[in-house]
């Protein structure tokens, strides 16, 4: 097999990132091979500064991570066309061929893509999906019978008695 | 005689197999997604070796960047067992690899019989690999595949608002 | 073999070993594994395709759009899967058998 591959400048840093990525993971996995294997229970532990760890480290994964994750993925998918139509949009040939019509179609064509994404983002924003959900502080709201200034007043009758017995 | 080419396209496509049967053999979910990972890896580095640099950057970015993280996602989400070691367990061994096994020979027998074989083989040494820059592929976007794109945007959307809506709790009722 | 042939047996091999993965193991998310693994072996085959063709862009347009609706795919069979999972507390295939008559 003879390959006539003339690759581009941009192929070859890509492939050295995907064989490096891979040789990284292939190294760490042969010595995973290679190794001892002597497991206690002290050696499995987590490290946690010399404290016993309490629980379990896969417990509570909160579900807003996938929430993100999962909205993220659908708008890189929308980064995936924005980046030919980059490329495309300013072409000074293009546009002359076309007496500049190339550019306005093109920008609507790519309002029109953004627009209805968009539309799923302010879905998810009204909903609360983008929201952090802080921890809700819960104040006390309790209505007495009582009016505060009994309570005023009581207290200013004691504090007088007190600092009358102490003189 | 082999150039760097030929060994890049046989390692990765060793890498991509050899990582495929790795998901299919281990019983380790969490191990499974990392086999996944480097396959799909492999199979972006035969993308850019045929010449698709875009798909290549496609595929790194989509599959491994985003679909592998919503599925490591998903294992941690769905096996929040109580220590255990989380395993995929197997049913139907036998009958599964004897229907993939069916199928290979089924797909081999047809490539062999094929039409198209003898001009593949005959003429790979004398059209050089074309090239695919992303200007063109910019171009094709906005004119032929006008509308496959812009369903794509309304695709998108429904996925959006649907998966969201099925994923959240039944208690959220803001 | 040349390199197409090389790419057309890559892609074999994948989507067999996708569809074992589908029929064998019980996990739902292994199973979406196995169907990304078929998607990918589909996508591989059109790229092998368009390596030689004058009118290439057409197949890696195709890849792109199979790219997307994977994505698209992973997405909807995840929130399904967790929905499964909250309902059932199991993502094992056949312990879901509410219906089976």
């Amino acid at each position: 097999m003879a390959t006539n591959v003339n690759l581009s400048d941009l192929s070859i840093l890509l492939l050295f990132l995907v064989g490096g990525a891979i040789f990284t993971i292939g190294g760490i996995v042969t010595s995973r091979l290679l190794r001892n294997d002597k497991p206690n229970k002290e050696k499995n532990t987590s490290y946690e500064s010399g404290e016993d760890p309490v629980g379990n480290a896969w417990g509570q994964f909160n579900l807003r991570f996938y929430l993100v994750a999962l909205m993220f993925l659908l708008f890189e998918v929308e980064l995936i066309f924005l980046f030919p139509w980059a490329t495309v949009f300013g072409d000074k040939q293009l546009i002359a061929e076309t007496n500049g019509v190339w550019g306005w179609l093109v920008w609507f064509e790519m309002m029109i893509f953004i627009f209805i994404l968009v539309l799923g983002l302010a879905y998810a924003w009204r909903k609360g999906f983008i929201a952090w959900e802080k921890p809700r502080q819960s104040v006390y709201l309790f209505k007495s019978p009582v009016p505060g200034k009994l309570y005023e007043d009581f207290n200013k009758k004691m504090t007088e008695k007190e600092y009358g017995r102490k003189k | 005689m082999l150039d760097a080419g030929t060994i890049a396209v046989y390692s990765f496509a060793v890498i991509t197999v050899i990582s495929a049967l790795f998901v299919l053999i281990t019983r380790h979910i969490l191990h499974a997604a990392f086999g996944l990972l480097v396959c799909l890896l492999g199979i972006a580095g035969l993308y850019l070796l045929a010449g698709a640099e875009f798909l290549g950057v496609t595929q790194l970015l989509v599959y491994a960047g985003g679909i592998l993280v919503l599925i490591i996602f998903g294992i941690m989400l769905t096996n929040r067992a109580d220590g255990k070691t989380i395993k995929a367990g197997n049913h139907r061994v036998i009958p599964g690899i004897l229907a993939g096994l069916a199928i290979f020979l089924l797909f081999t027998q047809i490539y062999s019989q094929s039409s198209f074989r003898d001009s593949l083989r005959s003429t790979d040494n004398n059209i050089p690999l074309m090239g695919h820059p992303v200007e063109s592929l910019g171009v094709e976007i906005m004119t032929r595949y006008l509308l496959p794109f812009e369903l794509i945007a309304v695709i998108l959307l429904v996925i959006l608002v649907g998966s969201l809506f099925i994923s959240k709790k039944e208690n959220d009722t803001n | 073999m040349t390199q197409i042939e090389l790419y057309f047996l890559v892609s074999i091999i994948l989507f067999c070993i996708g569809i074992m993965i589908v029929l064998i193991k019980k996990n739902g998310i292994m199973i979406l594994m196995g169907i990304e693994l078929m998607l990918n072996a589909a996508n591989i085959n059109f790229v092998a395709f368009a390596m030689k063709s004058p009118e290439a862009i057409h197949g890696i347009m195709f890849s792109l759009f199979l790219i997307v609706m994977a994505a698209a795919e992973a997405a909807v069979a995840l929130a399904i899967i967790l929905r499964v999972y909250r309902f059932y507390k199991t993502t094992d295939v056949d312990e879901i058998a509410d219906l089976k008559g």
